[in-house]
Order: structure tokens, then sequence, then C-alpha cells
């Protein structure tokens, strides 16, 4: 509850043209953020475009912020949104490769179990690049922000079912592939 | 149900949501569609990928600032500006006096309060002007003495030196004027004595003539 209270205060302050309460919102959920565009995007340069361009757009649209709702998942929202986005300029450009995943080396030195969870982080982005963006989309809001199909109809607005249906059709997507058991 | 209908449901079967009728639907069809169970795994899986996920370390990296100028980042300043602004009008508007002496300056608004006429307090003013005063004109005697002095000084060394440059000259006019008269009188004196050594020569001449003419006068007397 102090961390809402304290994310309204920021809010308040950046509203006032506080640009260090600004940055203190962002430092704060940067991680959450990068991660979510790193998932969708499968590259470091790009999860930092986009987490760019969700950070602006969210100050864009902060006077519209209602407090009905955790500003992180209005923020998260925001970035799904402008990862769709995104990804379909992206598409677009004919010097992108979608194969490509660019994760994050371990440091030499580190444990074995990060090696570990970069191996598993590796084959899970690899196996999310493969999805149409729309299912991607679905599986993130699923599996990574545990929202029910009536939520991310709201968030997307699409009905439920077409919700279902994506994510149906990422898993026949994902049937021909061994990633997901190898991650395990 | 077919696979497709079943497939919608295999989220919510995972997350056990279903109803009682639809999940004994989606058991019954996964005994017998190996599809559907590896669907159903392929669900797992993710779900325990998700829950397993550890987020991967932000980059270094640094926010573009949404603010658009530096007004935005300094929101005190158009505050700052007004209440200058309104501190002009009101010292304006109040008629500020501000009164600037040796001890700093002095701000008043409006009329100064009149002040009870203190003769002694004006009489030791007055006195210590007057000390004052007498120590100004001191030093002022003082440093007009020095420049009298240093005024005579300049005076006296400046006629000494034009009379010495003066005697000097005078000096050496004396000494060519003595040196040219010792000239002239050296040129009369030779004139002189050779005029002498001709008179001498003539006087000579005329002594030997005279002598001359004297023995030839004797002579024949003699032999006589």
């Amino acid at each position: 509850m102090w961390l809402l209270d304290d994310d309204k205060q920021l809010i308040s302050r950046a509203l006032s043209g506080s640009e260090r309460a600004w940055v203190k919102l962002v430092r704060r959920y940067e991680s959450r953020v990068y991660n979510l565009a790193y998932r969708m995007t499968g590259s470091q340069q790009d999860a930092l475009d986009l987490m760019q361009e969700s950070f602006l757009a969210a100050f864009r649209n902060l006077p519209n912020y209602r407090h009905d709702g955790p500003f992180p998942a209005w923020l998260l929202r925001i970035t799904s949104h402008r990862s769709v986005d995104f990804l379909r300029r992206r598409r677009g450009n004919p010097l992108h490769r979608a194969e490509d995943v660019q994760d994050h080396e371990p440091e030499s030195g580190s444990l074995e179990s990060d090696a570990e969870h970069h191996q598993l982080r590796r084959q899970l982005l690899s196996v999310l690049q493969r999805l149409p963006v729309e299912q991607r989309q679905v599986v993130e809001l699923k599996f990574f922000q545990g929202l029910t199909f009536e939520d991310i109809a709201g968030q997307i607005g699409i009905p439920a079912n077409t919700a279902k249906t994506r994510l149906y059709a990422a898993l026949k997507t994902m049937r021909g592939h061994k990633e997901l058991y190898h991650a395990l | 149900m077919h696979c497709d209908q079943i497939g919608l449901l295999l989220s919510e079967f995972v997350e056990d949501r279903l109803p009682p009728a639809q999940r004994a639907e989606v058991v019954e069809h996964l005994r017998q569609c190996p599809h559907c169970q590896q669907d159903v795994g392929q669900l797992q899986a993710l779900s325990d990928l998700a829950e397993h996920w550890i987020d991967a370390p932000v980059p270094h990296w640094q926010p573009v600032s949404p603010f658009p100028n530096n007004a935005a980042k300094k929101p005190w300043l158009p505050w700052l500006s007004l209440a200058f602004s309104v501190s002009a009008f009101a010292m304006v508007f109040s008629q500020a006096n501000l009164q600037v002496n040796e001890q700093g300056f002095h701000l008043r608004f409006g009329q100064p309060p009149a002040q009870a006429l203190d003769v002694a307090a004006l009489e030791k003013r007055l006195d210590l002007f007057e000390q004052q005063q007498q120590i100004n004109l001191s030093n002022q005697l003082a440093a007009w003495e020095i420049t009298q002095q240093e005024s005579n000084q300049k005076v006296l060394t400046t006629m000494l030196a034009y009379s010495r440059e003066q005697q000097r000259r005078d000096l050496a006019q004396f000494v060519d004027y003595w040196e040219t008269v010792r000239a002239e009188d050296q040129v009369q004196q030779g004139q002189v004595f050779n005029r002498l050594i001709d008179t001498q020569q003539q006087s000579r001449s005329e002594l030997r003539a005279l002598k001359a003419a004297v023995l030839t006068t004797t002579t024949p007397s003699e032999d006589l």
C-alpha cells in the first residue's frame, strides 16, 4: 500500500514537472518493462528501444491515468500495446532477421545456476520468437502477466474467445518444437 | 467434442477452472488424443517457465527526458519570476525608500517616522564632525607642505643647475676672450720687438757710419 501511495506521489510530482520523480518511477519499473519487451522482441537492443518508447508513451498518457489500478499494470499494458506496434513495424524492415535471439551472456565466473537460467531463457525466447506477434502477446499476458482471458480480452480489445483461440493457435505452432520440453 | 473445441478449454483445464462437466469431457478427450495431450504438456511447460523466469538484467541505458524544455525541469523558475515581479510592484506602490550610506543600505517603505530632536546627540555629532574636519584640515596642510617642499626643492635644483651651466658658459667665454687677447698681444709685442730690432739695426748702422766718419776725419791730423 505504501508503494502505491509512493507511486501516487511520484506521479503527481512528475505531472507537476518534476523530472526527478519521473526518473525515479522509470528506475523503479524499468526491469519489468524491459523484460516484457525482451520476451516480446527477443533482442536486447530492440527491448531497450521499445522500453524507451513505452516510457515516453506512458509519460504522454500520464494525465489520463486515473489510479483505478496499480501503476505498474497500467505501465505494462502500455508496453504490451507498444510492443505489438513495434513488432509490426519491425516486420516491415527487410534488414531484420526474425530468428535472431540475442540473450545476455552470463558473466565469467558466474554460478552454474546463472548459466542454467541463461540457457532456459534463451530457449524460451527462441520459442516465443517463432510465434506470430498476436499469439506471442497472448502468451505473454497469460503466463507472464498472469491475466485471465477476460482481462486479456479487455486489454487488447478482443473477445475472450478470440484470446483463447490465439493461445490455442500458439500451442499448435509450438507442437513441432521441442525447446519447451528441453527447457524443463 | 473435437480437438479445436477442446483446445480452447485446455488452459482453464490446466488451471483447474472448468466446470465438472466440461472437465470430464476434456479428460475423456485427452485419453484418446495425443495432440491435445502434447498441448497440455506445453501449457504446463509454459506455466513453469514463466514461474521460474528470472528477470534479465537491464543493460545500462539513459531514459530520454520527456520534459520539453528547461522551464519544465525547473518548475520553481516561473514562480520565482512571479515573486520578483510582485515584489517589484509592491515596492513601487508602497513608495519604497532605499537609502545607501557608509554602513550599507537601508530599505524603507513609506515615509520615515518623525523623530524627536536630540540636542545632545546633535552637539556630539557636530563635535565629532568638527574634530574630523580638523583632522582632515591638518592632513591636507601637511600634505600641502610636503608638496610645497618638494616643489621648492625642484625649483632650487633647477636654478642651481641653470646657474652652474651659466657659470660654465661664462668661464668658457672668458677663457676664449683671454686667449684671443693674449694672442693679439703676442702679435703686437712681436711687431714692437721687430720694430725695436729694426731701430737698433738702424741705430747700429748709423753708429758705424758715424764711427767711420769720425775715423776718417781724425786720421789726417795725426799724420800731421
